[in-house]
């Protein structure tokens, strides 16, 4: 459904045979990846960077045709940093944090998506798929990995323990046999179909014409929507910054719209023309049309196959809750995966898997539907009602608090999980058991840092100011190894800025258990090395 | 005077803890009853809702602050 006019910022890869495809025998990796976009390329990534090869199957030979998801949101680049590139896609893209939502030519009012100071990421990045494709690329090759291009997958046999693909290749198919499968391959997954697994949930009856146009305009770099701008008569648009001079225009088109009609460039311009006025001079490069969709399987691991990103859920782009779900998927499933294939954690463990990615699932789910439901209303006393919440938030906070152009992205505090090991102390903060980690600023060996670079990747205890205790600086549980930093003035780590005591509540001994995915296990007022190892097993999927 | 002062009682900031989750529960009753009886329905849960308040000064403001400004743009009128 879409229309490419320009494709000159967008990289291009070349097919080369694989020495598998001559193999005598047929081949065998521990990971396949299904599908080389935003989220497979991360997964690959999280797995070469583990120690642990993969293959990466992808069916285009190119990066993503458009910008597609171009709100890199705060956790997503902490994922990436922890990965080793979250300081070039901050470097590329745009940064903002206000958006500001407009009603005809009125400014309603503008929100600051991360009010508070004293953390590495910004609230979001803008920059376009392709370029975050990009990058991911070039670092999963400076990690020994790579992406087979233009290897698309035919068929796939799933057996108790492995799964058999054949693979389409310019030089005709072959065969290749995982222990895991991950499919990474989109909204459209091949994979998903060819499992015959149902996709439940809805397509909303609206259309929304999606641009790229490459211009220099003195917009702020804000997220900027419109109900009802002047320029685009009863409808609803949305305007972003990305990188190099490339701006993302979306408009609401209505039901009836042909998508086909409306796709034609000679159809787009003067649209974009009516928004930007006679005298900026603009190149579209980028025109689809989208139906939005709101969908999830109701289990992403099937027996040796992994559903990922938009090939597990789908959602409305209102909050951007596509790309960064996709990302935060990989986070979590990466650590436990490799538990698995180390031999230290059990296969069940996966179900923690569905259970914390469905949940975060569900809760961007609510809000992208929520927030298509203000946008588009399915009846005409609930656009009169969503016209009237409008018209009062000119005037009152409450009406405001209720205008939704979107619920931005943020990480789901994973209260419930199973893995989690639930509080026996008092702590005072917003953060509890499953809450993903915040950041701070620290000192660490006498220069500043950031406390995230301090965890992730592996299980790690913080101990805050421990009272004259010497504590181990490695716990070894059962083959799972923890590292336990101390915080404190005579410690290897400073609270430089009280954060850490402010945003953990921390008193003096307090001690918390960070998963590998930086997500909080455990945390009590005092060390204790068998709570710490009871909480580990827990995590670990291994606990009672 | 009296009412201009009731009027200043009515709290126009956000008192919603998941507002949200209101304004999704309203459409969806809204939707459900079709446009043909959503007036019934908004007739009903008006007439509840005011006897939550249960004061007359308040409510009578609150009619008052809902008429203001009705003529502006209407909803009809819109898009």
């Amino acid at each position: 459904m879409t229309t490419v006019l320009s494709n000159g910022l967008r990289k291009q890869y070349g097919y080369k045979p694989s020495p598998d495809q001559s193999a005598a025998k047929t081949p065998h990796h521990p990971v396949v990846i299904v599908g080389g976009g935003l989220v497979g390329l991360t997964t690959a990534i999280e797995f070469v960077a583990k120690g642990v090869p993969v293959v990466v199957l992808e069916r285009t030979n190119t990066v993503s045709e458009g910008s597609r998801s171009i709100c890199q949101a705060k956790r997503t680049l902490e994922i990436w940093d922890r990965l080793g590139i979250g300081d070039v896609m901050v470097e590329r893209g745009v940064t903002w944090k206000t958006g500001k939502v407009f009603d005809d030519d009125q400014l309603l009012y503008s929100f600051d998506m991360l009010p508070e100071s004293g953390h590495k990421m910004p609230a979001f990045v803008n920059l376009q798929q392709y370029y975050v494709e990009e990058y991911l690329i070039d670092r999963l090759v400076e990690l020994g990995g790579g992406v087979r291009w233009r290897n698309n997958v035919i068929s796939i046999e799933p057996h108790a323990d492995h799964v058999k693909l054949t693979i389409e290749t310019p030089d005709g198919p072959y065969e290749l046999t995982c222990d895991w499968l991950i499919a990474c391959d989109g909204a459209r997954s091949g994979v998903r179909r060819s499992l015959d697994l149902s996709f439940d949930g809805q397509a909303f009856q609206d259309k929304f014409l999606i641009t790229d146009v490459k211009m220099k305009a003195d917009f702020p770099s804000e997220r900027w929507f419109w109900f009802e701008p002047p320029f685009h008569n009863g409808q609803t648009a949305l305007l972003h910054r990305q990188a190099d001079d490339v701006w993302r225009i979306d408009l609401q088109l209505g039901w009836d719209a042909d998508s086909e009609e409306e796709k034609r460039p000679e159809r787009v311009e003067p649209r974009i023309r009516a928004m930007l006025g006679d005298d900026v001079d603009f190149e579209i490069i980028w025109i689809s049309v989208y139906v939005f969709q709101c969908r999830t399987l109701s289990d992403y691991v099937h027996g040796r196959v992994i559903f990922a990103g938009d090939a597990a859920h789908q959602v409305s782009p209102f909050g951007a809750r596509g790309g960064n779900a996709g990302v935060q998927d990989t986070d979590n499933l990466g650590w436990k995966l490799k538990l698995i294939l180390d031999g230290l954690a059990p296969s069940s463990l996966l179900e923690t898997y569905t259970d914390e990615r469905l949940y975060a699932a569900r809760e961007n789910l609510l809000n992208s539907t929520r927030a298509t439901d203000f946008i588009t209303p399915k009846s005409k006393t609930s656009r009169v009602l969503r016209d009237e919440t409008l018209a009062l938030a000119a005037e009152y906070g409450f009406a405001q608090s209720l205008v939704n152009s979107g619920r931005l992205s943020v990480p789901a505090h994973l209260k419930d999980s199973t893995l989690n090991t639930a509080d026996e102390d008092h702590f005072e903060c917003s953060l509890g058991p499953g809450s993903p980690a915040k950041d701070a600023p620290i000192v660490a060996g006498g220069t500043p840092a950031w406390f995230l670079d301090e965890i992730g990747d592996r299980f790690t205890a913080i101990a805050y100011e421990p009272n004259g205790a010497n504590l181990p600086v490695e716990v070894n549980v059962d083959g799972i190894p923890v590292d336990v930093k101390c915080v404190g003035s005579q410690h290897p780590i400073g609270d430089s800025d009280d954060l850490m005591r402010q945003r953990y509540d921390m008193m003096p001994g307090s001690v918390y258990l960070f998963r590998p995915d930086q997500h909080i296990a455990a945390r009590w007022r005092g060390f204790d090395a068998d709570k710490l190892e009871r909480s580990v097993m827990r995590s670990a999927g291994r606990g009672c | 005077m009296e009412l201009e002062a009731t009027r200043k009682a009515l709290n126009f900031g956000s008192a919603f803890e998941d507002g949200d989750a209101f304004y999704a529960a309203l459409v969806d009753a809204i939707d459900a009853a079709g446009d043909d009886r959503a007036p019934q329905f908004l007739a009903r849960l008006v007439l509840i809702l005011a006897n939550q308040i249960g004061h007359e000064d308040l409510l009578e403001a609150a009619i008052e602050a809902a008429t203001e400004g009705m003529d502006n743009v209407s909803a009809s009128g819109r898009g």
